[in-house]
């Protein structure tokens, strides 16, 4: 395993570990405000103390246990865009690539119309409309990562289902379901993974694009993206505010995208996304 | 090209805007009650009936719907809540800046990305090739809106070099294009590389270079006519979404385009001219597309005709 490779692992896993287990991470509450030790740098400034290693925001908040908790807020939302969309992508692609005819072309039409919205604009417009609640927003990502899926699912079903295991199955009376479930389904596994792997780091980005327009996660909760937001206000005088959690954002997508590139190397070179 | 091919296409454009103005006029009524929607919170009673019938929410949907496509074919997207003014007069008002920001974007991003690209394939595993990839990966991870508050930073607020926010001079116009062009040049230029690989390892490369040709006529002549193709097309279609991609750098700028338009207008319940965005975003979507599609039918007739 390369350098690169075990550090983008190592940086994953304590995400999600710092994610899963926010509560024995850090000892503050990360909503719990604090105004008179407000604005205070980190630990390795001047003026910062071992009290609060990456210092505190502009209501005294601890970033560290923002940040953590932020992560768990990530993931989450993160892991269920990508779970919802990708079975709803699967499920299209298996059914209208398997059986073609008017109910796929519709569906392919929907694709083709789907990818000429503007997304972040139909985001905005849906969320400022309905109001920034988790489900919404996780409707709206999903609004946008149902295609990917679906399109790359659908060009192998499409090449399968004529390949001679397909053909000899069906001729031994072997019914739609079976062959669906036990000969199409495993095949395209490979890929979904893939997919999975390179959207989920494309989800967070979006997340918190959502969050850093005050249209995403709802505050006071940590969301890096709203926290990026209230920190632009103080760039000048508190830069930790506005650094960390970007810093946080790059490298575990950074790190998404590197497990997801040489996964798709270890399984299937010739996907391209 | 053949025309009934054309004809085909222009109308699944047509019929692509028609769904996607259903969507749009749709969203804004699926809520319940719309016209609370157009109107402050504490909007009095009298109010909510004034609107209700100045926007005809009281006639049945397919009647709304018809008026709204008429009247949006004739150029009228209804009054801007905000600015009490035609919403068309709001939203063109706003498009030079944004025009400015993405073409200024493109262009930069072309020439950063092709010769990035091109170079880093023909020089495989070169300090030049590791070095844009590495650009790939970080422009590819780094959320956009974070890179332009690090530029205002370290750029405006720590070396006082250039201005942070505003619009109008070249020297404003600097940070903003960076913040949206690092996502893009990085897209553009894995893609030129793959691409240039890709027709490299082909036959006719190898024919070329066997006959003795120099490595600059291979590569010029026949590699990039080749590979150049895929790439034309993708940076049409992708200018579309460099478009849609200005709303958080206008935001994080203080530009003042469409993207912080609809931002505002969001913020501000203003829905006519939400509306009107996301449609006039849609149809130049749509337009890229078609015009592209075109195009690549035009100069490679070898394509699919489906």
């Amino acid at each position: 395993m390369s350098l690169t490779l075990s550090l983008a692992v190592l940086v994953t896993t304590l995400v999600v570990v710092a994610g899963i287990a926010a509560p024995a991470v850090v000892s503050y509450d990360p909503l719990e405000q604090n105004i008179i030790d407000r604005l205070q740098p980190p630990m390795f400034m001047p003026g910062g103390s071992s009290a609060h290693i990456l210092g505190t925001d502009h209501l005294g908040r601890d970033v560290l246990a923002r940040l953590v908790y932020g992560a768990r807020i990530a993931l989450a939302v993160g892991g269920l865009a990508v779970a919802v969309s990708a079975l709803l992508g699967l499920v299209i692609a298996l059914v209208g690539g398997y059986y073609g005819g008017a109910a796929d072309a519709l569906l392919m039409r929907l694709l083709d119309i789907q990818l000429s919205m503007p997304f972040m604009l139909l985001a905005l417009a849906i969320v400022g409309i309905y109001g920034p609640s988790l489900g919404n927003i996780i409707i709206v990502l999903t609004i946008t990562g149902w295609v990917v899926y679906a399109r790359v699912v659908r060009a192998e079903v499409l090449s399968l289902r004529s390949r001679e295991f397909v053909v000899a199955c069906r001729s031994l009376g072997g019914s739609d379901v079976r062959i669906i479930v036990r000969h199409l389904l495993p095949n395209v596994v490979p890929s979904l993974v893939i997919l999975a792997a390179l959207e989920i780091g494309r989800m967070m980005l979006l997340e918190s694009a959502l969050s850093f327009l005050g249209l995403g996660i709802r505050p006071p909760n940590p969301s890096w993206g709203s926290m990026l937001a209230d920190g632009r206000a103080y760039v000048a005088s508190a830069w930790w505010l506005s650094t960390c959690p970007g810093l946080a954002v790059s490298f575990t997508v950074l790190s998404l995208n590197i497990i997801a590139d040489r996964l798709r190397d270890a399984l299937d070179s010739s996907l391209e996304v | 090209m053949t025309t009934s091919w054309l004809v085909r296409r222009l109308i699944y454009a047509a019929i692509t805007l028609v769904v996607i103005s259903m969507i749009v006029f749709s969203l804004v009524r699926l809520t319940g009650d719309p016209v609370l929607l157009f109107l402050p919170q504490d909007a009095s009673q009298e109010d909510i009936n004034r609107v209700r019938r100045q926007f005809g929410f009281e006639d049945p949907l397919s009647q709304q719907y018809r008026r709204f496509l008429v009247s949006a074919l004739r150029g009228d997207f209804g009054v801007s809540i905000k600015f009490q003014e035609p919403v068309l007069d709001v939203v063109t008002r706003r498009v030079p800046a944004t025009l400015q920001l993405a073409s200024a974007a493109m262009l930069l991003t072309l020439a950063v990305a092709l010769p990035a690209g091109i170079v880093s394939a023909l020089r495989r595993n070169s300090m030049i090739d590791r070095l844009t990839m590495l650009v790939v990966v970080l422009g590819q991870s780094m959320p956009s809106y974070w890179l332009g508050v690090m530029l205002i930073l370290l750029v405006s607020v720590q070396w006082r070099l250039l201005p942070a926010f505003g619009y109008g001079t070249l020297a404003h116009l600097v940070l903003p294009t960076l913040t949206l062009s690092a996502f893009f040049i990085a897209r553009i230029a894995r893609l030129t590389r793959s691409g240039m690989l890709a027709v490299l390892k082909s036959d006719y490369i190898r024919t070329a270079e066997a006959k003795g040709l120099s490595a600059t006529s291979v590569v010029l002549k026949h590699a990039l006519k080749n590979a150049g193709l895929p790439i034309v097309t993708i940076v049409g279609i992708e200018f579309g979404t460099l478009l849609g991609g200005t709303v958080i750098t206008e935001t994080i700028f203080a530009w003042p385009g469409l993207g912080r338009l609809a931002v505002d207008a969001i913020y501000g319940r203003d829905y006519p001219v939400v509306q009107t965005i996301v449609l006039l975003v849609s149809a130049i979507f749509v337009t890229l597309n078609l015009v592209v599609d075109v195009l690549y039918h035009w100069i490679d007739p070898r394509i699919e005709l489906a």
